[in-house]
This record gives structure tokens, sequence and C-alpha cells, in this order.
């Protein structure tokens, strides 16, 4: 019975260091195809900067649509970060093919190449969902509150989570997450959302469109170029203020 | 010398004999005009300058005067000069060579004859740029007072009240460095950048002079949204200051006549103000108090944060916006804005409402008063003289200086 139990454990501490062993050069090989492709990235990044820098790259392109969801950062450091994770990703994938080939009979990287290609799509779309969502968030907060209304947080906040709602959806969506569920909770909560603002704006601005109606009826035809009869500063149709 | 003429479909007909070009001209380039009222305009100059050699551009060809060819940028903009304008103006002054360059605005016959002599003159006695100071009601050119004035009186040691002009008046080799200018900055296709003549003529060493003139009817903005007209203007502005900033960081003075303080100024009655205005813009001012300070914090630090936090409690009785927090707020922005501390449509989105309460403040304050207002515009420059070492230094040094 005891040599039994024994012969069991050595039996399994056998397959434990077989499996160590196929295991750790996967590991390293992973890790070395990492590192060395980190160090490229670093390499090739530093080399995009500096000549990004020296043809003026930021300048040329202004304040182009490209840059205004991440503004603190500029275009060059942008690409040369961009550069950088690309790089960072090629060596993942690499690493990932190195070790499932190191394991003498799986197809490991065949299952988790998929996945984690998948993985990493999931997460640019929660990333870049998330900037889209602060930035429409912060467009409508400021539109709403210099068109004076006065429910423009709550405006604001409901296209944030809208777009983050969205986000998820889709990310774990892209994953393969949740399956059928998640379609349903995402009809049930984008379309509560939207009908929460369609509610709070078409209530809340009942005074507001028909004082918009009111001025477009009464605004007369805009004169001609040129055409603009002199000041006349007893005119009570004047603006009394003119900010320019 | 040159002769010109423009190939209108009643030209080609009947071909109209034009009279040369007179050599150092004075090249009158004029916005696009409505039939009926050209030959009231043609008139207008033709008497101005009756005694002055004269070449007219964006007129039909006529056997009476001199004219060109002129496409300017007008019917994109058509309140105030654009860098299309300069442009324009500087390709037909490089081929014509005149003494001096006179570029005018919509509804330029409401500017006298003593007017438009006075800056033409100007220029041909030595001055490279003329412009304009109209005589504005108190509730006017808000924010030429706000902003464009303090803000290039400061940076750029010029005392020029309009520096964004509706109508100005050039020397040629100005005009090159202008047109220069504007090929380098010139915005997308279809879209119309706005220059900033005073500012270019400053750091080109180049005199620059401001002629008195009575009431004009000023062009106005074609888009009716402040919001957005002021937004394109600010981030203009701070786009040239952050260009420029090589040239305002060295310590320049101003002559300046010296005036009682921003507070003793404020400390009017307000029985001559409309309190139900001021009290409008109050409101959007509160409103955006309590829903942008998140926005706010990103631009401005605690201690300004805290006085326009203050500032939104106040009753619109004893509302006063300080012209020394009033200048620290817009270096902020304009710090902001060239930190890329946020998107840039939003940062000048965000400075609107704090617009407002400058406004609500400078009308609760000065009233009908126009002598009051133009007190009240010194001491808003002087203001922002006064905060220049604080703009230079976070300019320099952002994180380390942040009171």
């Amino acid at each position: 019975m005891g040599q039994q139990i024994v012969d069991a454990l050595s039996q399994s501490m056998h397959r434990a260091v077989v499996m160590l062993v196929s295991f750790l050069p996967g590991l390293v090989a992973f890790v070395v195809a990492v590192v060395l492709l980190w160090i490229l990235g670093a390499l090739l990044s530093a080399l995009v900067h500096k000549v990004l820098t020296a043809i003026h790259f930021d300048e040329r392109m202004g304040n182009r649509s490209a840059t205004e969801f991440a503004p603190s950062t500029s275009p060059t450091l942008l690409l040369s970060r961009g550069v950088l994770w690309v790089c960072l990703f090629v060596g993942v994938v690499i690493g990932i093919s190195a070790f499932g080939e190191a394991f003498a009979n799986s197809n490991f990287s065949l299952v988790l190449l998929p996945y984690f290609t998948h993985l990493i799509g999931a997460a640019l779309i929660l990333f870049f969902g998330s900037l889209v969502a602060r930035f429409l968030a912060r467009s409508v907060l400021i539109g709403s509150v210099n068109a004076q209304l006065q429910y423009a947080r709550f405006l604001s906040l409901g296209i944030k989570w809208l777009v983050l709602v969205l986000a998820a959806a889709m990310a774990l969506d892209h994953v393969g997450v949740g399956g059928s569920i998640i379609d349903l909770a995402f009809g049930i909560l984008f379309g509560g959302i939207v009908l929460t603002l369609s509610l709070a704006v078409g209530l809340g601005s009942r005074d507001l469109v028909s004082r918009s109606i009111e001025k477009t009826m009464e605004k007369p035809a805009n004169p001609a170029s040129g055409s603009v009869s002199p000041i006349n500063e007893a005119d009570p149709s004047r603006p009394r203020l003119r900010h320019f | 010398m040159a002769t010109a003429s423009i190939p209108t479909p009643e030209t080609e007909a009947v071909p109209v004999t034009q009279p040369p070009v007179p050599e150092g001209a004075v090249l009158v380039c004029l916005p696009t005009i409505s039939a009926e009222l050209l030959p009231a305009v043609v008139q207008h100059l033709r008497s101005a300058f009756a005694d002055l050699p004269l070449l007219l551009a964006g007129v039909p060809a006529s056997g009476e005067y001199a004219s060109v060819e002129y496409l300017s940028a007008r019917p994109q903009l058509g309140w105030v000069l654009a860098s299309r304008d300069y442009a324009a103006a500087a390709a037909l002054s490089a081929q014509y060579e005149p003494s001096a360059v006179l570029l005018l605005g919509t509804d330029a016959l409401t500017l006298s004859e003593e007017s438009l002599r006075a800056l033409v003159e100007t220029v041909r006695g030595g001055v490279d740029l003329a412009l304009p100071r109209y005589k504005v009601g108190p509730s006017d050119a808000l924010v030429s007072r706000a902003l464009m004035y303090p803000l290039t009186r400061v940076l750029f040691a010029v005392d020029i009240h309009f520096p964004l002009p509706a109508d100005a008046a050039l020397s040629p080799r100005l005009l090159a460095r202008l047109s220069f200018v504007a090929g380098r900055s010139a915005g997308p296709q279809g879209t119309e950048s706005l220059l900033w003549p005073v500012a270019e003529a400053a750091i080109a060493g180049l005199a620059i002079r401001e002629v008195e003139m009575p009431a004009r009817v000023l062009p106005a903005p074609t888009e009716s949204d402040l919001n957005a007209v002021l937004a394109s203007v600010a981030g203009s502005l701070f786009a040239d200051v952050e260009a420029k900033a090589t040239f305002w960081q060295r310590a320049r003075n101003i002559t300046q006549t010296p005036i009682a303080s921003a507070t003793a100024d404020q400390s009017v009655s307000e029985s001559s103000a409309d309190l139900q205005e001021i009290s409008a813009m109050m409101d959007a001012f509160r409103l955006a108090s309590n829903n942008l300070g998140e926005i706010w914090a990103l631009v401005l630090p605690p201690q300004s944060l805290l006085a326009v936090k203050k500032l939104a409690r106040m009753s619109p009785e004893e509302f006063t916006l300080d012209a020394g927090l009033w200048a620290r707020i817009v270096y902020d922005f304009a710090l902001a804005f060239h930190a890329r501390t946020l998107n840039r449509g939003h940062l000048l989105g965000a400075m609107t409402p704090l617009y407002l309460a400058w406004v609500a403040s400078q009308i609760r304050a000065a009233g009908e008063n126009e002598e009051r207002a133009a007190r009240l515009a010194e001491a808003t420059a002087q203001g922002f003289e006064r905060e220049k070492p604080y703009f230079v230094s976070r300019w320099r040094w952002p994180d380390r200086f942040n009171p």
C-alpha cells in the first residue's frame, strides 16, 4: 500500500517535472521575444521621435482633429509611442507562437493566439470607447452650458454612459463573453438611457423650442452685404451689447 | 506702366479703355459690394483722394478711373480682414507698386473722407501700419476691450485698440510680410484664417499708428453664435501668442497714462446699468460655475478657481470681476491652449461664460458712461500688465510655478 502511494507520488512528481521542463523553454522563448521586440520598439520609437522632431511634425499638424482626442500629447509623441506599442504587440504574438512551439504535444498557440488578439481588440475598443465618451461628454456639457440648458450635466452624463455601455457591450461581444445575455442587457440599458434622455430633453426643452420657433418667426430677413444702415443709437431694435 | 482691365461679360463685348495705373498710386482694395451701392462708394473714394493717384481693386472697369480685379476673402468671413485679404492685396501691391494700400471692410461708405485720407496719409508719411480707432459706445467692441486690446498692448507693447481691423492702411513691405505669414499659416481648404497685423508689424520692428475716427458701422460677424465667433477669435489670438512667445517674453514697456485703480473704477453706482441684462449674463455664468468646475479646475490654479467660485455667489448689485483676476484667467486659458491641457475646442468653449462674467461686471460698472467705460478698458489693460510676470513665469515653468 505504502509502496503504491510512493509510486503514485513519484509518478506525479515526474509528470510535474516533465511538464515544467517542457514549459520553461517556452516561457524563456516568450520572454526573450517580448524583450527583444520591446528593445527594437524602443529604438524605432526613438528614431521616429527624432525624425518627426527634425521635420517639425507637430507644427505641420497644427491643431488637426487627429490630436483632439488626446490633446495633452503631441502628435510626435503619439506616433512614437504607437510604434513602441505595435512592436510590443508583435513581440507578444511571436512569444505566444514560440511558447506554443515549445510545448511538445499541444496546439497551445492555436488556442491562445486568437483569444489573445480578441482580448487586445476588446481592450482597444474599451480604450477608444472611453476616450470618445469623455470627449463627447465634455462637448455636450460645454455646448449645453453655453446654450444655457439647466440639465447640461445630466445630458452630458447620459451621453457618457451611452457610449461607455456601447463600448463595453462591443468589447464583451468581441471576446465572446456572455453570449446573448450581453445583447439583451445592452438593448435594455441602451434603450433605457435613450428613453430617459428623450423624456428629459423633450419635457425640459418645451419652452426653449417654443422660444426658438417664435424667434425664427419674428426674425427679419438678413440684410444684404453693404446695405446696413448707419448706427442709430436711439433705435430700440439695435442690440445693446456688441461683442465685436 | 501697367494698364489693367477686368474681363467681365460687358467688357468682353465692349472693351473699356482704362486710364493707365499711375506710378505710386494709392491702392484701395474693396470688399464685395452690392451693385446699387458701388457708384456711391467709388464716388466717395474718388472724392476722398481727389488729389492722389488712385487704383481701385474690386470694382468694375471704367474709363474714369484705374481699376483691377481683387478676390478678397469677404464672402467667407466678412467682418474683419482675413489672411486671404492680405494675400490678395499683397499680390496686387507687388504688381503695381503703390505708395500705400488701403484695405476697406464692409460698409466702408460710413467712413468719412477725412478718416480715409488720414489713414492713407499716415502710411505715406512713413508709417507701415495705420489702424483706425473708431469711436464706440460703452457696450460696443467688448471682445476687443476684454481680450484683443489688453493682450496686444501687453505682449507686443503696441497701444492699438482694434488689433483685428475691418479697415487698415499698410505699406507694401508690411503687406508682403503679411502675405508670407498668410501663406505659411493657411488653414484647410475652404476655411479662412485670421491674421494679426499688429503683432506681425511689432515683431518686425515696423512703425504702427492708430488714427482716431468718428463712429462707423462696425461690420458684425456673419456667424451669429457668440460661442463660435469668440472661440475662433480667441483661438487664433492664443495661437498667435504661442507662435511669438520668444518675442513677448522679453520685457518691454509701453507709455501709458496713469489712471485710477480698477477697484476705484468699479465702485460706481449701478443705477445706470441694465440690471436685467447683467442678471441674464450672471445666470449663464452661475450655470457654468455649477457645471464646468471640473473643466475650469484643469485650467485655473486653485487661487483663481476659488475667486471664480466666490464671484458666482455675488449678487448682481455687487458683481465685480477684478481686472487682475480677469487677466490671470485669460493668461491661464492661453497657457492651457499652449500646453494642450484639454481639447482646444472645449477649452475655448469653457471660456465663454467667464467672458460673459467680465461683460456683466463691465456693464454694471460703466453703465452708459463712455468715459467710465474707457477708464475701465484702461484698467483692464493695466491689470494685464501687472499680471504679465505671472504669465511669463507659468509659460516658462508650468509645473514649478502654480500658485
